[in-house]
């Protein structure tokens, strides 16, 4: 199966975007065409300032988009809105920078927040919780709540929320930067299976270049535009 | 215990993360504050509707108990404390009616009161109707007065509400009295209460009510009691007397008297309007003690949020978690409320012998109304969740 037989999971055609309006209007991404297929894995890099945080939050609907195409997993997201715009983003990983879990949540439950919005009978939503918790190395830690975690355990607490639910599409930004390199293995290495086995598509924000290998396809942004798109072959 | 154990129960069921419940007892200290503020606002209002009911008790405590289904009276009636007076006559005109049995004048009057033994001074609202040797029937519904209907017949006789305040000096059953200057005698007693109108209450024929009041003439009473046979259709007799009666009365079925006497304490009286006004600032103050701890909550917990609307949340869940934990603080803030209440409102009562008692329908209506306030307070706070943006989270 070649991933360009199939129709993209993400699809952004002219692509552009500016912050502010008039005088002070700034704009930060330029005409940007690009397509990822279900089950990639992409990686982006970028100098600082590149626009790459903001090409994920236009991806994940998380900004309104201003022109050119932009199309992903069968959603137009020009105009989302309302019920339509929540159901997109629950098909959706979303893996920030901070961490971002309620100190009142244990471990657990703020990975259950995930799947409470998929509601599926029994209790096989917590297995699902508990297999990757584990998987994470948090087996021991599920009542936890944050102040009692490191800053790398709180990363992929929240790193086991965000692909819980099986998203159709992940969307992380410096995932790893907070963990050490044994860690950032056993998350590189999940977000491969998600693409490789379930079809997820995976977007990817980082500078770490001992990560690269991990990736089908390597997309660098320069000054919001994209300056080259590398398809890796293995 | 494993940290693990809670889940490994083979019998487990997707329940959905008590997130309300997690936020509230996360922060004892802060729950136990905002509880306590809540409480007191709540508490506040148990006092205040309870003297509120006690000013309604008031409106009803004397109109309520008349034994009759029309009353006439004067057109210039404000309420009981105010009648003016009507022609004795059309109490006999309106026994020309089929249904109607028997009628009764009845007479109302503030008295000074004053107890010679200790020199207590105080005002009674003195109540007085006829006394006849063939009827034993009390024109007020009130436990025992019928059978000492007879005691009142001698002059300067007359029965002591047991409600009355102490201040009007010891209630005896049997003893001698001044009223107006005039010695009279307490021959027996009775339990009316009647809240805010006096200090208590007392009935006697209407022969004695006239040689205390300046030789009131009995041809003018206050107020007229109709009593219809039974099965009668009260509405079409009480038209029937309006257009057959002169203007100079008014005819009234007891609700509509009810409802006058309701509407003169609750609108027109100062007590009405302060025990109105102390519930709605308690109100009041609930919403906003409780509007600063979950709008602060919120904006403490704005990237919080903020992630949960990038995971899909609704603007609308995210209101109903706020609207759940205002609905915990109200009846964590409302069980101390009803328990402090339970001992300060017989203090209340033993100080005061106003009618003021925790009965059911002021325990549901606090509840409804603390759960309101709370339901406020939330909605106005969730309006600080749309400023939790996903946009700035990656
Ligand atoms: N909310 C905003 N308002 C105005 N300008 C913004 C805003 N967010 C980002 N920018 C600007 O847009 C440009 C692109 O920012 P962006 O965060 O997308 O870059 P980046 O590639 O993610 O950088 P970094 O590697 O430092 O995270 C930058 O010049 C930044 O200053
Ligand atoms: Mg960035």
């Amino acid at each position: 199966m070649t991933p360009d037989s199939q129709n993209p999971a993400i699809a952004l055609e002219g692509l552009s975007y500016a912050f502010g309006a008039g005088e002070t209007a700034k704009q930060v991404l330029f005409d940007i065409s690009l397509s990822l297929a279900p089950g990639e894995f992409a990686i982006m890099t970028g100098p600082s300032g590149s626009g790459k945080t903001t090409l994920l939050s236009l991806v994940g609907a998380l900004r309104r988009p201003q022109s050119g195409k932009l199309n992903c997993i069968g959603h137009d997201l020009h105009g989302l809105e309302g019920a339509e715009l929540e159901g997109y983003r629950q098909q959706l990983g979303f893996i920030f920078q901070l961490h971002n879990l309620f100190p009142a949540l244990t471990a657990f439950q703020s990975v259950q927040m995930a799947t409470d919005l998929h509601p599926e009978p029994g209790a096989e939503a917590n297995d699902r919780i508990r297999a990757l918790l584990t998987r994470l190395g948090l087996g021991e830690r599920m009542d936890y709540r944050p102040h009692q975690l490191s800053g790398g355990q709180r990363q992929r607490v929240a790193i086991a929320r965000a692909l819980v639910h099986r998203p159709a599409l992940v969307l992380a930004d410096e995932p790893t930067a907070a963990l050490d390199s044994e860690n950032t293995q056993i998350v590189l290495q999940l977000l491969a299976d998600l693409a490789h086995e379930r079809g997820t598509t995976v977007l990817m924000v980082t500078q770490d270049s001992r990560v690269f290998e991990s990736a089908d396809r390597l997309i660098n942004l320069v000054d919001g535009r994209l300056d080259s798109d590398v398809r890796r072959t293995d | 215990m494993s940290p693990v154990s809670a889940y490994d129960r083979p019998t487990e069921k997707a329940r959905p993360v008590p997130f309300a419940l997690q936020l509230i007892f996360h922060k004892k200290s802060r729950t136990a504050v905002a509880a306590a503020g809540i409480g007191f606002a709540i508490l506040v209002m148990f006092v205040q509707l309870g003297f509120y009911s006690a000013v309604l008790n008031t409106a009803l405590a004397v109109s309520a108990r008349f034994d009759a289904e029309i009353m006439l009276i004067s057109p210039r009636f404000a309420y009981l404390g105010a009648t003016g007076t009507i022609p004795a006559g059309r109490l006999y005109q309106a026994q020309a009616q089929p249904e109607v049995t028997t009628t009764t004048p009845i007479f109302f009057r503030y008295a000074d009161w004053r107890d010679p033994a200790n020199g207590a001074n105080c005002r009674l609202f003195a109540i007085g109707f006829p006394v006849s040797a063939d009827s034993d029937i009390s024109p007020l519904r009130l436990k025992g007065v019928s059978a000492q209907l007879k005691k009142l017949r001698p002059t300067n006789s007359l029965l002591l509400d047991e409600m009355t305040r102490s201040k009007c000096g010891p209630v005896d059953p049997s003893g001698s009295t001044e009223v107006r200057n005039l010695s009279a005698q307490v021959v027996g007693g009775f339990k009316m209460g009647v809240g805010f109108l006096a200090d208590g209450a007392m009935l006697m024929s209407d022969d004695t009510f006239s040689r205390f009041f300046g030789n009131h003439p009995l041809e003018e009473p206050h107020l007229g009691l109709v009593r219809l046979a039974p099965g009668s259709d009260v509405d079409e007799v009480a038209d029937a007397l309006r257009t057959s009666l002169p203007r100079d009365v008014r005819v009234v079925t007891q609700d509509e008297l009810n409802a006058l006497q309701t509407q003169h304490w609750v609108e027109n009286t100062a007590v009405g309007n302060i025990f109105g006004m102390g519930t709605l600032a308690g109100f009041l103050v609930g919403v906003v003690v409780l509007f600063q701890i979950l709008s602060t909550d919120i904006r403490n917990h704005l990237p919080l949020y903020a992630t949960l609307r990038a995971m899909g949340y609704s603007k609308k869940r995210l209101t109903r978690y706020v609207l759940e934990q205002a609905w915990i603080y109200a009846l964590l803030g409302f069980g101390p409320a009803l328990f402090v209440s339970l001992f300060v409102f017989p203090l209340i009562q033993g100080a005061t012998n106003l009618p003021i008692f925790i009965t059911p329908v002021l325990v549901v209506g606090i509840l409804c109304l603390s759960l309101a306030m709370c339901s406020a307070s939330a909605l106005v706070s969730a309006r600080r969740l749309h400023r939790a943006d996903p946009a700035e989270l990656f």
